[in-house]
């Protein structure tokens, strides 16, 4: 959902299932402290996002659609990394780990607004806390937690991607340079 | 200086007009706490054990340079920075910092190198906050895998673990192959170089030993790829810092050049040998010299601006190349010392590679002194701690040796 949406509902609604999804890993794992703190991040971390990003779901918005193949992408991966690279127990929690891991790190970094990089950063760090014990549980969900109220505690655009799309406003679509103003 | 209009890269870091900018009293809150978390850590009180082990010595010392760093800049930056906010922006990434030193479990050295990196990327800056997360992403998800990889029972991804410890050291530090362009007209303390000059020397010291003792198969791949990745950062920064033409260019490759010195010394300290121990040394050094005196100079060289080339060479300029090439008495020379000791011990090629990195790293070295121009005032004030500081580490390197017990 963080992955292929655009709007703060959607990274709201995707930080909450992402949270809760590791959660259920957790538990069935037997760690009910972990998925404790899992569920509560995840759901903080939502709730926050709510406040802050381009209104509504924006889900699937046009041009998303390399998002949706490599969502599917980094499933079919993650499960080949955790059943066929990886022994020993545990392997659904590293499908998962491996998993959101994969597609926040590739959300964040081809995010163009600082609010969607934010989200895929929170379930970063949720992805990366399922991968420790209860203290690395408890600091990716506070770090989940804290980087959704980051966002909020920042007034202003994200000046770098402002200037960018200036950048590339400006630039004609032909590839050519843009006309000077003595032509 | 003062009459030159302010740029884009004198903004002030936190607040004031900026576009982007942390409301003030949650900085001045979050920068109280920062500096109290970094003085317990440094302190490390025996309540604190109980939490777990303490964090290694080195890292805390690296702490306190930090911590140093933050008061002199705030104390000696020209009139142009606003002081407070640089102090209390600082105070949140020591506070940060030496959580992550302190903590120790893994995954959550990664996650707050996240929050740190994104911590750093909402300063105002000309890069977008995307393109400035990208090495703590990068960091973050390759220490989570090395750990991930550690906790299984395969031999091969205990090897690929040893790789990725070093390449999450290599992206949080911002190195090659992670580096990132710097622009001229970003803010200083927004810029990648932050990462390299301030954030990353106690994470690099901290982590090894937090994930460490790694078994000697793994500790090989860890040791190979830190001492070959410290190689390239060396030819990198001396050779580019000689060819850039800005000399905004030169400083950066000049961080690179002095993290390949402490990446090798590093690699051959974690192989575990007799002479690895100098090596150790050697990189325990060459991180404090980088904290407190390169990257308060690269700042206020960026606060003097373009230097003119008819501009001549002062007595502060011709001592500030001494210092920054190494020569003696100042802290770079002990450094090249040990290191060299102990790459004569383990392989000539590695030696003279060495050698002939550090021969032709004098040439940019001089060329960065010019560019604090002719210094006056508080900038004189400023360019002669910074000195003292060099000058106190290179003479006192034996002394932090045994105290730090790398």
């Amino acid at each position: 959902m963080v992955a292929v949406s655009d709007g703060r509902r959607g990274f709201a609604l995707g930080l909450c299932v992402t949270g809760t999804g590791l959660a259920i890993v957790a538990l069935l794992a037997g760690d009910r402290w972990g998925a404790a703190v899992l569920l509560l991040g995840g759901i903080a971390a939502g709730a926050l996002r709510l406040r802050d990003g381009p209104s509504g779901w924006r889900i699937m918005p046009p041009g998303s659609t390399p998002r949706i193949i490599l969502s599917l992408a980094a499933l079919a991966v993650g499960t080949l990394v955790g059943v066929y690279l990886t022994t020993g127990p545990g392997t659904p929690e590293r499908v998962a780990a491996v998993a959101v891991c994969g597609l926040s790190v590739a959300r964040l970094l081809t995010a163009d607004r600082r609010a969607a990089a934010v989200a895929a950063a929170a379930g970063l760090s949720l992805a990366l806390g399922t991968m420790g014990s209860l203290l690395g549980q408890a600091a990716g969900a506070a770090v989940a937690v804290a980087l959704s109220a980051l966002s909020m505690a920042v007034s202003g655009p994200d000046l770098g991607a402002v200037m960018a799309e200036g950048r590339a406003r400006a630039l004609p679509h032909d590839g050519s340079q843009p006309p000077t103003p003595d032509g | 200086m003062d009459e030159r209009p302010l740029t884009t890269a004198e903004a002030p870091v936190g607040g004031g007009g900026s576009p982007t900018s942390l409301r003030s009293p949650g900085l001045v809150a979050l920068g109280l706490i920062g500096a109290v978390v970094a003085l317990l850590v440094i302190w490390s009180p025996a309540v604190l054990s109980s939490f777990g082990p303490p964090p290694p010595l080195p890292a805390r010392i690296l702490v306190a340079a930090c911590g140093g760093s933050v008061l002199l800049l705030s104390a000696l930056s020209g009139s142009r920075v606003q002081r407070w906010e640089l102090l209390w922006s600082g105070a949140v990434a020591l506070g940060v910092l030496a959580l992550l030193v302190a903590i120790p479990d893994p995954v959550a050295m990664a996650v707050l190198i996240l929050l740190l990196g994104a911590l750093h990327a909402t300063l105002p800056g000309r890069r977008s906050f995307v393109l400035r997360m990208r090495g703590p992403a990068a960091a973050a998800l390759i220490l989570g895998f090395a750990w991930l990889c550690v906790q299984t029972s395969s031999v091969g991804a205990h090897r690929v673990a040893g790789l990725g410890l070093a390449l999450a050291i290599a992206a949080a530090a911002g190195l090659v192959p992670f580096a990132q362009d710097l622009d001229p007209e970003e803010p200083p303390t927004a810029s990648c170089v932050t990462w390299a000059g301030f954030l990353a020397p106690a994470l690099a010291l901290a982590l090894p030993a937090r994930v460490l003792p790694l078994n000697g198969d793994e500790r090989t791949f860890f040791s190979a790829t830190l001492i070959g990745l410290g190689l390239l950062n060396l030819a990198w920064g001396t050779i580019g810092a000689w060819r850039a033409g800005p000399e905004l260019e030169a400083w950066r490759h000049s961080f690179l050049a002095d993290w390949g010195l402490a990446r090798v010394g590093l690699g051959m300290g974690g192989v575990g040998a007799a002479w690895s121990r100098a090596a150790r040394a050697a990189a325990f050094l060459a991180l404090p010299s980088v904290v407190p005196v390169r990257f308060p100079l690269f700042l206020w060289a960026r606060q003097v601006g373009p230097v003119g080339g008819g501009s001549g060479l002062g007595t502060l300029n011709v001592l500030l190349g001494a210092a920054l090439s190494g020569a003696a008495p100042f802290a770079g020379f002990p450094v090249r010392l040990l290191l060299l000791r102990a790459a004569t011990r383990e392989s000539w090629p590695l030696a003279a590679a060495l050698l002939a990195a550090m021969v032709v790293w004098v040439v940019h070295a001089f060329r960065l002194g010019r560019t604090l121009g002719r210094p006056s005032g508080r900038l004189a004030v400023a360019i002669a701690v910074t000195l003292s500081l060099s000058l106190v580490l290179g003479l006192a390197s034996g002394a932090l040796v045994a105290v730090g017990r790398p």
